[in-house]
């Protein structure tokens, strides 16, 4: 019985010893990935990796350096194992911060070539993804920062200020994943552009069953697309020239303090769904070409003026999406809940482009700002 | 068998005093003096160091001499005396500093109360200090630190029951409670525990500790030493037990629950949010004490993943030129804190400051300097170190501290899931402890009563004890 015990306990000492830290990594050996982009060069995908390296300087002082590798392959596997051999220790994507693509790779089936990232547990979620337009997406990488940010932070943040801004949806790798998994709703992407030395967000890339389409948004138009989506961020402000001349001083500025949206279908005769749009807006007035007080009826004609010229506008927005086929409200997924029968006898990547898109706007004035 | 023989006193004085010499080895300090009662010869005697010869002068040898009385017992009434007839008995009753009155034609004895009571006053508690409230502290003597108690008790409630054990030591216990309060069977389960010392020689509040224990081997200790009065007395009231030993100057509070040690007797003293904050922030000095480098080190050795991105890098620039693994470095700090505690403890106040300022500055920040010790290492092992101190009670800020040393070994093998399994030993050992038969973690009684709305209302004035 004692000799029981004793091999008891000596295994159990001994066990731990043995198998224990098998899969420990150490922070001081980990290679941090920051950034991620893929492009199409030669019908290979070329993945460009940035990581970023500190370099203490004495206490409470530091230097960074952007470690930056390329590699081509047939997948990014295959991209991956070249580039694990540049760096000194293991690398890490758990702090990812962004991951591009290029104009050509954004073009491919998407969700097919991330698949990696959301097998294994490693990679970061909430990682920003966008299309770098104009040049290859690893060329951005070769910047060294971004105001005092590290290039890869500075395009985190860069993106998230686009997002407050009402540019593009909040949006990183997890809610890709929803949306790859989603019938009927396509989704929009941020576009990035390298203008110079800086990079600037230029739009929302309108993405089509799960590949770009080529098309985009501009960053004017793209707040009031947002507003329709129902999906806007902390501060949406738009612009509306006062009369038809596009002169200089001739604008009444707008920030939406509250917005409702309404989407009805309806059926036609052929049984194509036609939909109704109806946006509400309540709006603080924060910019008038003369600084004076807004007479009651002024403010009539401007609510009316605003109301006409959004109405406008966003009809024209929805033709854009009609015309990149990316269902970016998801009337189709509404189809699917309301009208099952209908939803099977369509095919809707081709009843889309089709369908009529009512869009009306209703705009109320509720403040003029601290200015009466 | 002429020992039995000469157990009892014989009528012959000189014989007697012979033996008497005999059974107290003939020691040095045992003094005798020869007093003349009505023609009879009269012997006292005493041993010089421990009896008050004041009270012989004054409540012995001037009344006899005086004569005022025919018999002795008249003489001596003024003082407690006890009538002795073995050698045994008078030997015993020398030993404790009593005065042993031997007269001639005559085989009894009269023992008289002589001891001398040098005692420290009554003076501020060092190890439990607190700002609000009361500033006595209990001495090195049963009686006084029982009439501390009484002070505040004034009711005929409130029982004392002494008991003598060491067959060398001789040394009283008194065992102290409120005998409507206190639950007979914990009380029968703690007078047998102690009859279990008998045969030993009793000397610090330890063995005490030790006998009344469940489970001497847990790192947790299960009765509260104490050395303040109205703290013994809020647990007499809750009805517990409270054992003093004589000579001893804390009392021992028996049974007593877990949560009873994340108690400042300041806290009755305080209102209810500022006592309700001082208690939650105990209970995660607790948590923290215990986790806190395991944690730090399963994150910096497995889990970096869980970090948020400047933390990351933070922590990374400060680990960046360490050469030691997180574990060693644990070790080493924890080994370095412990070193420089012990070390102003033992010194004199005077010397103590300058191991602070040595700890602080030469080894703190030199440590660092020569990259050792990452900087957040040391700040992870002062936070532990600090939490741990502000534990009230010293025993259980202490084996807080070294229950960290398991975990900060399981969490450099498996990371988050040694510190789970370790968490899961701590609870279910806490859990099945108990002390003085009754458990020693419960569910608070404010969840208890939130629970059972029976009882719901009423219940909450000592919620957290």
């Amino acid at each position: 019985m004692k000799k029981v015990t004793r091999k008891i306990s000596v295994l159990l000492v001994i066990l731990p010893l043995l198998t224990g830290c098998w899969d420990q990594r150490l922070i001081v050996e980990q290679e941090v990935v920051n950034g991620l982009s893929f492009d199409l060069e030669d019908k290979k995908i070329k993945s460009t990796m940035v990581v970023l390296n500190i370099i203490p300087k004495g206490t409470g002082f530091f230097d960074f350096k952007n470690q930056i590798s390329s590699a081509t392959g047939n997948s990014l596997e295959d991209t991956y194992r070249e580039l694990r051999a540049y760096y000194t220790g293991p690398l890490t994507a758990s702090k990812s911060r962004i991951v591009l693509f290029g104009e050509s790779f954004a073009k491919k089936n998407l969700d097919a070539y991330l698949d990696l990232f959301f097998r294994l547990p490693d990679p970061y979620l909430g990682s920003k993804v966008a299309i770098v337009k104009g040049s290859e997406a690893g060329e951005l990488f070769t910047l060294k920062e971004i105001g005092t940010n590290p290039i890869a932070f500075g395009l985190y943040e860069i993106i998230e200020a686009a997002e407050s801004n009402s540019t593009v949806p909040i949006g990183n790798l997890n809610i890709l994943f929803t949306y790859f998994n989603e019938e009927g709703k396509d989704f929009i992407l941020p576009v990035i552009e390298k203008k110079g030395e800086k990079v600037a967000v230029s739009g929302a890339g309108l993405i089509s069953d799960n590949s770009y389409s080529g098309k985009m948004i501009s960053l004017k138009s793209s707040s009031l697309l947002l507003l329709f989506m129902d999906k806007y961020g902390e501060r949406v402000d738009l612009e509306t020239y006062l009369d038809d001349k596009k002169k200089l001083n001739n604008q009444v500025g707008y920030r939406v303090v509250k917005a409702k949206r309404k989407m009805d279908l309806k059926k036609d005769g052929s049984g194509l769904p036609v939909v109704d749009l109806h946006l509400d807006l309540k709006v603080m007035i924060h910019q008038y070409p003369r600084t004076e007080k807004i007479s009651d009826q002024r403010m009539e004609e401007l609510e009316t003026l605003i109301s006409r010229d959004l109405t406008k506008k966003s009809k024209a927005i929805m033709k854009q999406t009609q015309e990149a086929n990316c269902d970016v409200l998801g009337i189709g997924r509404k189809l699917k809940e309301t009208d099952p029968e209908a939803w099977k006898a369509i095919d809707w990547r081709e009843a889309y482009p089709e369908i009529k898109i009512n869009t009306k706007v209703d705009v109320a004035i509720e403040k003029t700002g601290i200015l009466q | 068998m002429a020992e039995s023989h000469d157990e009892f006193l014989s009528s012959d004085l000189t014989e007697n005093l012979k033996i008497i010499d005999e059974k107290m080895k003939l020691t040095a300090d045992l003094k005798r003096r020869k007093l003349m009662f009505h023609d009879k010869t009269l012997f006292i005697l005493y041993l010089d160091t421990i009896t008050d010869k004041e009270s012989i002068e004054l409540h012995i040898i001037n009344p006899i001499n005086k004569q005022e009385s025919d018999s002795i017992e008249k003489t001596l009434g003024a003082i407690q005396f006890s009538i002795m007839t073995t050698f045994k008995d008078i030997s015993t009753s020398l030993a404790e500093g009593n005065s042993i009155l031997l007269t001639e034609n005559s085989n009894i004895a009269y023992s008289i109360t002589t001891s001398a009571d040098e005692n420290r006053s009554v003076e501020e508690s060092v190890n439990e200090k607190v700002t609000m409230g009361a500033h006595d502290s209990f001495v090195e003597s049963a009686a006084t630190n029982i009439s501390l108690l009484r002070k505040r008790l004034r009711t005929p409630d409130f029982k004392v029951e002494y008991h003598t054990y060491g067959p060398e030591t001789n040394v009283q216990v008194a065992i102290c409670y409120l005998d409507s309060k206190v639950n007979p069977n914990v009380l029968q389960s703690i007078k047998s525990r102690l009859d279990k010392i008998k045969d030993n020689d009793l000397l610090n509040s330890r063995q005490i500790q030790e006998t009344l224990e469940d489970f001497p081997y847990s790192p947790f200790p299960q009765s509260l030493r104490t050395e303040r009065p109205d703290r013994a007395v809020f647990n007499l009231l809750n009805g517990n037990t409270v054992i003093f030993l004589n000579h001893e100057p804390s009392a021992l509070v028996t049974p007593i629950s877990f949560y009873s040690f994340l108690r400042s007797p300041e806290d009755y003293n305080s209102r209810w949010f500022v006592n309700f904050f001082y208690y939650c922030l105990r209970l995660l000095a607790f948590i923290l004490s215990v986790t806190l480098p395991a944690f730090y080190i399963a994150v910096n050795a497995y889990h970096s993943s869980i970090l948020p991105v400047s933390t990351f890098y933070t922590l990374k620039l400060s680990v960046l030129n360490v050469p030691f693994h997180p574990f060693v470095e644990a070790i080493m700090m924890q080994i370095v804190l412990e070193l420089l505690k012990e070390a102003s403890v033992r010194l004199p106040s005077a010397v103590a400051q300058t191991i602070g300022t040595v700890g602080a500055i030469v080894i703190g920040s030199a440590i660092v300097q020569t990259n050792f010790i990452s900087n957040t290492m040391v700040v992870v092992i002062a936070i532990t170190a600090v939490s741990s101190f502000i534990i009230p009670n010293g025993e259980m800020s202490t084996s807080m501290r070294l229950m960290s040393f398991p975990l900060i070994f399981l969490a450099a093998m498996f990371g988050f899931i040694g510190i789970a399994f370790g968490l899961m030993v701590y609870t279910t050992h806490l859990v099945k402890l108990t002390s003085a038969g009754k458990a020693y973690v419960e569910a608070p009684n404010i969840i208890q009563s939130f629970f059972s709305r029976k009882n719901g209302k009423g219940q909450d004035a000592n919620a957290l004890e």
